[in-house]
């Protein structure tokens, strides 16, 4: 029964000293903080202390999540992120890039029947919008989100301009958000975004023709 | 490019100029990938800026999806229960805007008790552990520890429990180095461990120790966690995971790997012949 709480209520519950909240909170997104905490930093020792601390932090923070400001789960990865890449940079160690292409083809069927419905779904989604952008503009998020580099430590990294990386990063992060923004449905609530888009038919947005040769 | 920005004038050219660079720079700002110079004027900007708040939440709920596109692997099982313990002793922040203060939980009785008398009652209890016979004036203070103690029944029952009849109880010790010390009392009567550790390393604020039980078949089960104090200090009363006659080595380590990941105290049970069984210490 809990189960078919929402996140938001469940916070309410963990605000309130409710452990119980709290671990079904885990049992819905262990596994999503494990293992991004495990993407960044390439070790299931690190992944699992992350992910213990974003738990603790949940639990310790739950009265100043704002559900107006943000969606829970925005504010779970980023918890989670902020951490793991904390931790990589102290270590000085830089791990994979990011999924490979061989991971995002498969991930989601080796992976999880256990996953949620809808995480399952979101999944699907991010993956095929990754797989949309052209690789040099993924690979410029990619460096970012997962190894925590800066656009000049990208720029570095890859030897190319400054404006280049600056220019690939918009232009895909344009991209995903046109992809992945929830498309309002007829009750007026917010749904995922489809699997298969039918791209001429989504919203504005220009954004392969000339501003996607790069600047610089 | 980009220099007119540091000036730090709030003229209407200025914050225009301010604000054009904030909306440019936010999708790089929600995927962490600005210098520290201009994310700290972006967040300048940002705080007096509602349409950039706007607009940068939008670009974290896309940055953050990528976590999305990881593959995904299970958490070790034993960390539910961990993270289980961990919140059980970790006190909650209240937000400062919140209207109603809510009523404080279990988990934060609990919390706000096991900074006060409770270490106090840890360091009585580490003196009795050492001492032969109970005195006087130990038990006085106990008594009056009583009073304060009445939200924690358990450990409280167990603490007099102990000053009156010690020989309910078995008592194990564990040693390393540096003074760093553990005593188990079972009571088999309520089947029930109390950890009382001394001289752990101060580990931070945060951190929390994990004491598991091993089984002899190469099986390690996670029995409790628990926070020390600045001197090592701790008491935690548990259930056993499995019977006490099946453990065949016990080991307390931090649950952390960024500090010191190893074993702070590892040892093997060993029973002896008509005297109370203990743990001898392994080599660290
Ligand atoms: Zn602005």
């Amino acid at each position: 029964m809990t189960q078919q709480r929402s996140d938001e209520e469940l916070l309410k519950y963990i605000a309130q000293g409710d452990e119980e909240a709290l671990v079904t909170l885990y049992d819905r997104y262990g596994r999503l903080v494990y293992s991004l905490a495990y993407q960044v930093l390439q070790d299931h020792q690190l992944a699992e202390e992350v992910t213990q601390d974003v738990f603790t932090r949940v639990w310790q923070a739950a009265t100043s999540f704002d559900p107006k400001k943000s969606r829970f789960t925005t504010w779970l990865t980023s918890i989670t992120r902020n951490r793991a890449i904390d931790i990589l940079r102290r270590r000085r160690v830089r791990g994979l890039t990011g999924p490979g292409e061989a991971e995002l083809n498969t991930a989601i069927t080796r992976a999880d029947e256990r996953l949620s419905p809808e995480y399952h779904l979101e999944a699907l989604a991010v993956r095929e919008a990754l797989r949309q952008l052209p690789p040099d503009q993924r690979q410029v998020i990619e460096l970012a989100y997962f190894n925590g580099m800066t656009q000049r430590e990208i720029a570095e990294h890859l030897n190319i301009p400054l404006g280049t990386v600056k220019t690939r990063m918009r232009l895909a992060m344009m991209k995903l958000r046109h992809l992945l923004s929830p498309v309002p449905s007829e009750d007026g609530k917010r749904k995922p975004p489809s699997v298969n888009p039918a791209p001429a038919t989504r919203e504005r947005k220009p954004e392969r023709s000339a501003s996607d040769q790069e600047g610089v | 490019m980009g220099e007119g920005i540091a000036a730090k004038e709030h003229t209407g050219a200025m914050s225009d100029q301010a604000h054009r660079f904030a909306w440019d720079n936010l999708p790089a700002y929600a995927l962490g990938a600005l210098e520290e110079d201009e994310r700290r004027q972006v967040e300048a900007h940002l705080r007096h800026c509602s349409l950039c708040q706007e607009e940068l939440a939008a670009w974290q709920e896309t940055a953050h999806k990528l976590a999305y596109a990881v593959p995904f692997y299970d958490p070790p099982s034993h960390l539910r229960a961990v993270i289980r313990h961990v919140v059980a002793i970790s006190p909650q922040t209240v937000a400062p805007a919140a209207v109603s203060t809510p009523r404080p939980a279990r988990g934060n009785e609990l919390a706000s008790f096991l900074q006060r008398p409770y270490m106090f009652l840890t360091t009585l209890l580490i003196l009795a552990l050492g001492l032969v016979g109970w005195n006087v004036r130990l038990h006085r203070q106990m008594n009056t520890l009583r009073a304060e103690m009445s939200e924690v029944d358990e450990m409280r029952s167990v603490i007099v429990e102990y000053i009156n009849n010690p020989s309910a109880f078995e008592h194990f010790t564990l040693e390393g180095p540096n003074g760093a010390r553990a005593h188990l009392l079972y009571s088999s009567a309520t089947n029930r461990l109390t950890l009382i550790t001394d001289g752990l390393p101060w580990l931070g604020e945060d951190a929390v120790y994990t004491l598991w039980f091993h089984d002899g078949s190469g099986q390690r089960v996670l029995a409790t966690v628990f926070r020390c104090d600045r001197t090592g200090r701790a008491i935690v009363v548990f259930e056993p995971p499995f019977p006490l006659e099946n453990v065949t080595e016990i080991t307390i380590m931090p649950s952390r790997a960024t500090t010191p990941s190893s074993p702070v105290l590892n040892g093997r049970l060993k029973r002896h012949e008509g005297s109370p069984a203990i743990f001898v210490s392994s080599a660290l």
